[in-house]
């Protein structure tokens, strides 16, 4: 293990021996900034599919993307984004950033972490590699079957892209056991379940989710691998299988899915908002009461996305999907009530996760009306739901990686990223979010079913579809920006210092770049602030305001 | 950083002579993971792991009860139902967790020859439940149950396949822990290895007793009623 | 920073900000046109959808008034607290009764809207137990059949075919697809089968869409109130044209249903289903032109070429596996309407079209189960 060593070793060797360093370590930092880069890799390639996808719909007619290329298109930019770019991302930021925040040296299994890693680029590259080897997957990223079998898809796309996920998804269990090891057996002395971050507790649920879901995920991919393989029938009805079965698997990880997807965003925000406003996050224990709910209810909704099925008990499934805003909702007015009476300094990273804040709730509302059996008759499988998942997705999940990015950056490598581009980037992404995604709930309300690659030019649809476009142009714009930023930023001086934004929890508590092993020593926890705790010592608890002096400004 | 008089220093730099055991129970920072920690892994494993058969088994259910009363579904003049072979193989898998239980039972007493033996011997019973299970296959093919023969088939072969791999699995894993234990790797102190493998071997051999319950005794069950 | 002014600049902000806000959302709400999709779903034509875009305007008040509540606050937080000196805000770990609060309120109010939408549940997926007129619909890779008089055995048989059980089916030709019928006022029981892969069947204007799937009979009832012609289109992924699998549903007084029910009936009795080729149906006429297919993308040949002045007879070996096709050609017909080649050929048969004698030019042929085939026929 690297952590053994006892002086940390400077970059001082050559090129290719860093590499060699970097491709075979098991620090689980370097590890983290691998996940993330790869992740941003794969948002750049699922982003363009996205530009192609909207370009195609901006106007009536085929223009850029044939039918068969538009339906390989969205099938793989939904499949990308949600496999490729959001989870090795989040996972990427939890490996980073959990281990510093709980005290340890390192991950529980460090030569496992380094395996979960490394599965993700091989299986990204053999999902891409479908596009050369004659098509990629064309179903969707939900591969609805009998649409996915071997008689309606007929080319190895789909084969590909069941083996990719198979490996990303053994990536994903290897990474949730190694967090929940990691969170149970190493956190530091003094740092009990209740005094852990919430970026911590997200990250603990999260891993919880994907070991009880990835797997069964898995067992339906199989058994979609054997039907379309092996003359298997267990989703052919007309050799006695059954098609909704296929519906059922998927969704019973397919929606965890969406709080995997999630709820480390959460816990982003949770990081960024108290420390920007310079207060405790509210409802520290209601936050995590609504972590843990949101997680148990999450394993009962999966079948509102087959109310339209006739297949499923609709009430039961309402019922928990209503409910499931409860603990949503608590968590949205805790992060408001920790903005006020706040100080709130507005670094790219609070625009990020102010803009989380005001655009996950247009998503968490679409929640409602999805719930309603009657609406989501009328709305399910149109627009509406593509603009409800990509509120949620985008204006939550990739806006509060954007705010992770801003936020730890410094730690990661000692540079800030330029405020005023990431200013400049947040308002771009801000108004291109609501430009692009907004007016999808008006086409989905009107009729416009999602996943087609024309509409008639009579359906009076092009000009909010136009928007649409122009729109997601400009979240074009705002990623190649952050791009710019990021590259620039790396060659800038290293003017970071070990706590730039005089943070709470313990990942600030040591250098910028951490040495390999974490930290020289810890200060004592005795909340989940320990940092704050340390700089305001008399402030700690319920006391009065009191000056912060000198504490921690680099 | 201030207040440096706050901070604990850390351990991490493993001075010589600082013993995990002294903080008994509690953390160690920087410590390699405690053996707890390994055998805490092995348990979410497994936990995936039923995950994974839940997904099979509630597939299983499901079709099976689309296709009542007509189960199990298998073609014309096919024939299924359980064989000597079968049972044989299932009494060696059951009796095979109870070895290796005597075998952890052994070493935490400390005494390695007996735990080899025990090892050794469960591997010797996994491998005859394989070979078992491989024959069945045949000859339930040969009478006309096959993977693409029907969905009962279908289920039938995909989830004792399921089985078959992590069985084979097992014995691959519980072959290497016999190595390590052959060459005095484990003591009544330090045998998580052996523990963690344990655990393993009891999981299959619950998946096993829940797979023969739903083909040979559920199976038939319905089909009588009728 | 001299504090009182500070204020004051902030109160200014945030009444700038706040004024910018309203106006803003005043001008789309003024200047948004009138033919773009609005916040109301498409105004419901059936009894059913009534219901659905009543509990859609419950959801969506409430939606816009949480809406308007939460991001005021953000809006108000986010310029009212700004960080204005170095002092410590008061560190407020909570509040309980402020918590309480806000988890208690919207789960009561969940829990109503709950019940308000099983309620809407309960009249929208309610069966009448002898409805007026039953229609059968069976979706299949791109097109769809709808059947009339058809068995009632149809009510549990997920694989159907209208066109050999039911007293008439029409199947769709063209993106237009089907003319499906029903009476206005009256309960229409229809049922959905699937021939291939997983279908909806949607009518933007019922506010309802049900899936097709292969293997089970889904059904629902309606009253359509409002008489018109309504678009319908496949809401399921399911392929390569999905986006051009349409029908019309044409609601209008029993009289007229009544008129157009007999009209249909008779010109399917007049026409019986002519042979396929090679079993005794009158031998090709003018000159033959062999054409196949083998999948739903294209016909095997890309280009024709047929002699002028003489019927053409199509001798297509419909060879794809799957799904049926057919050949027409666009404006074919004297009166300058498409020749539609019937009856479709079902998998793995072949089938001679006749049509009828072109002068020389340039034609288009094309598939009218799958618009995407398409083909030149050259005529000399």
């Amino acid at each position: 293990m690297a952590t053994t060593t006892l002086a940390p070793r400077t970059t001082t060797y050559g090129g290719r021996a860093r590499i060699y360093e970097w491709l075979t370590t098991t620090d689980h930092k370097k590890i983290g900034i691998m996940y993330i880069t790869t992740a941003y890799i794969f948002f750049l390639l699922a982003g363009v599919m996205a530009l192609g996808i909207r370009t195609e719909l901006a106007f009536p007619g085929t223009q850029l993307l044939d039918p068969d290329v538009y339906n390989q298109a969205f099938t793989m930019h939904g499949t990308t984004m949600i496999f490729f770019f959001v989870m090795p991302m989040l996972a990427g930021f939890a490996n980073y950033v959990v281990p510093l925040q709980i005290g340890a040296a390192d991950m529980a299994f460090p030569r496992i972490n380094a395996l979960s890693f490394w599965i993700i680029p091989f299986s990204g590259v053999l999902l891409f590699s479908s596009f050369l080897l004659g098509g990629a997957a064309n179903g969707g990223w939900t591969s609805y079957t009998p649409l996915s079998e071997a008689a309606y898809s007929t080319t190895n796309g789909q084969d590909l892209w069941i083996s990719a996920l198979l490996l990303n998804g053994v990536s994903s269990i290897m990474g949730a056991i190694n967090f929940l090891a990691t969170t149970f057996r190493l956190r530091a002395p003094g740092m009990t379940m209740l005094r852990l971050p919430i970026f911590t507790w997200t990250v603990l649920v999260t891993n919880v989710l994907l070991l009880f879901a990835v797997p069964v995920l898995a067992a339906g991919m199989l058994m979609l691998f054997i039907d379309r393989n092996y003359g298997g029938s267990f989703f052919n009805p007309a050799a006695g299988g059954d098609t909704v079965l296929w519906q059922h698997v998927f969704w019973f990880f397919g929606h965890p899915e969406v709080y995997i997807l999630i709820l480390p965003a959460f816990g982003v925000i949770s990081e960024v908002i108290p420390v920007f406003a310079r207060k405790p996050l509210f409802g520290y224990r209601a936050f995590v009461i609504a972590t843990v709910s949101i997680g148990v209810l999450g394993f009962g909704v999966w079948a509102h996305h087959m109310f339209t099925t006739g297949a499923v008990f609709l009430p039961f499934f309402s019922i928990t999907t209503f409910l499931i805003a409860v603990p949503t909702g608590v968590k949205m007015f805790n992060w408001i009530a920790t903005m006020w009476r706040g100080k709130i300094t507005f670094s790219t990273a609070m625009l990020f996760a102010v803009g989380f804040l005001v655009s996950f709730l247009i998503g968490g509302l679409d929640g409602a009306f999805s719930a309603s059996t009657p609406i989501d008759f009328a709305l399910q499988d149109t627009y509406w739901i593509v603009s409800h998942l990509h509120y949620v997705l985008f204006g939550g999940s990739a806006m509060a990686i954007m705010a992770a990015t801003y936020y730890w950056f410094p730690k990661m490598t000692g540079r800030f990223l330029d405020e005023r581009i990431g200013k400049v980037q947040f308002w771009i992404v801000l108004v291109a979010t609501q430009m692009t995604f907004f007016p999808m709930h008006l086409l989905g309300l009107s009729g416009m079913p999602r996943r087609i690659q024309d509409y008639a030019p009579n359906a009076g649809w092009q000009d909010l579809n136009i928007l649409a476009t122009a729109g997601s142009f400009g979240l074009g714009l705002g990623v190649a920006l952050m791009m710019w930023n990021i590259f620039a930023s790396l060659r800038g001086p290293k003017t970071a210092g070990d706590d730039p934004w005089d943070a709470n929890t313990l990942e600030w508590a040591t250098t910028s770049p951490p040495p390999s092993y974490n930290f020289d020593q810890l200060p004592e926890i005795r909340s989940e602030r320990p940092l704050f705790d340390l700089k305001h010592r008399a402030a700690a608890g319920h006391a009065p305001a009191i000056t912060a002096g000198d504490g921690g400004q680099a | 950083m201030t207040a440096s008089a706050d901070l604990v220093p850390t351990a991490q730099h493993g001075e010589p002579g600082h013993d995990a055991e002294v903080m008994k129970g509690g953390h160690v920072y920087g410590s390699k993971p405690s053996e707890n920690t390994a055998l805490l892994g092995m348990l979410l494993f497994i936990a995936s792991e039923i995950m994974f058969f839940s997904g099979l088994f509630a597939a299983y259910f499901d079709i099976r009860s689309r296709n009542m009363p007509n189960w199990p579904a298998i073609p014309e003049g096919a024939h299924f139902g359980v064989t000597p072979i079968i049972i044989a193989a299932t009494v060696i898998l059951i009796a095979s967790s109870f070895v290796i239980e005597w075998g952890v039972i052994r070493i935490r007493k400390g005494d390695r020859t007996g735990m080899n033996r025990a090892l050794a011997l469960t591997v010797l019973m996994g491998l005859t439940f394989l070979v078992f299970e491989a024959t069945d296959w045949f000859i339930l093919a040969s009478e006309g149950v096959t993977l693409s023969g029907s969905v009962f088939g279908s289920l039938y072969f995909t989830m004792t396949g399921f089985h078959f791999a992590h069985v084979l699995g097992g014995v691959i894993g519980i072959s290497v822990i016999l190595g390590r234990g052959a060459t005095g790797q484990f003591s009544a102190r330090h045998h998580t290895a052996v523990e963690a493998v344990s655990y393993y071997w009891h999981f299959v051999d619950v998946v096993w007793v829940l797979l023969f319950a739903t083909f040979y005794i559920l199976g038939p069950v319905s089909a009588v009623v009728e | 920073m001299n504090r009182a002014r500070g204020r004051t600049r902030r109160t200014l902000a945030i009444v700038v900000a706040a004024v910018v806000s309203v106006a803003a959302i005043a001008g789309l709400i003024v200047f948004y046109p009138a033919d773009w999709p609005g916040f109301a779903p498409p105004v419901p034509v059936t009894v059913q959808g009534q219901d659905t875009e009543w509990i859609y305007r419950v959801v969506f008040t409430i939606a816009a008034i949480i809406f308007l509540v939460v991001e005021g606050a953000i809006l108000f937080a986010v310029l009212r607290y700004r960080r204005t000196d170095d002092e410590l805000p008061v560190q407020t770990h909570g509040h309980l009764l402020a918590e309480a609060t806000w988890t208690i309120v919207p789960a009561i109010i969940v829990v109503a809207l709950f019940v308000l939408s099983i309620g809407i549940q309960n009249k929208v997926e309610a069966r009448s137990p002898n409805p007026d007129v039953t229609v059968d619909v069976v979706g299949f890779q791109w097109q769809w059949t709808v059947g009339y008089g058809c068995p009632a055995s149809y009510a549990t048989e997920p694989t159907v075919q209208p066109t050999e059980d039911c007293e008439f089916a029409l199947t769709g030709l063209g993106s237009e697809g089907p003319d499906m019928h029903v009476p206005v006022g009256q309960t229409v029981h229809i049922r959905l089968h699937a021939a291939d892969v997983i279908h909806a069947f949607y009518v933007p204007q019922f506010l309802y869409k049900k899936d097709v799937i292969p293997g089970r009979v889904n059904a629902f009832d309606v009253i359509v109130e409002q008489p018109g012609t309504y678009t319908g289109q496949c809401a399921e992924l399911c392929g390569l044209s999905h986006a051009e699998m349409f029908f019309t549903l044409t609601a209008e007084d029993r009289g007229a249903y009544d008129a157009w029910y007999a009209q249909q009936l008779e010109a399917a009795q007049a026409s019986p289903t002519p042979a396929p080729s090679g079993s005794g149906g009158p031998p090709p006429a003018g000159s033959v032109v062999d054409v196949s297919a083998s999948n739903a993308t294209a016909f095997d040949q890309a280009t024709l070429t047929a002699p002028a002045g003489t019927p053409i007879t199509f001798k297509f070996a419909n060879n794809d596996p799957a799904v049926t096709h057919n050949v027409s050609v666009r404006g074919a017909n004297p009166d300058g309407s498409d020749f539609i080649g019937l009856p479709l050929a079902n998998p793995g048969e072949t089938v001679d079209y006749v049509a009828p004698a072109l002068a020389a030019g340039t034609f288009t042929y094309y598939c009218s189960v799958h618009a995407n085939m398409t083909g030149t026929l050259t005529v000399q």
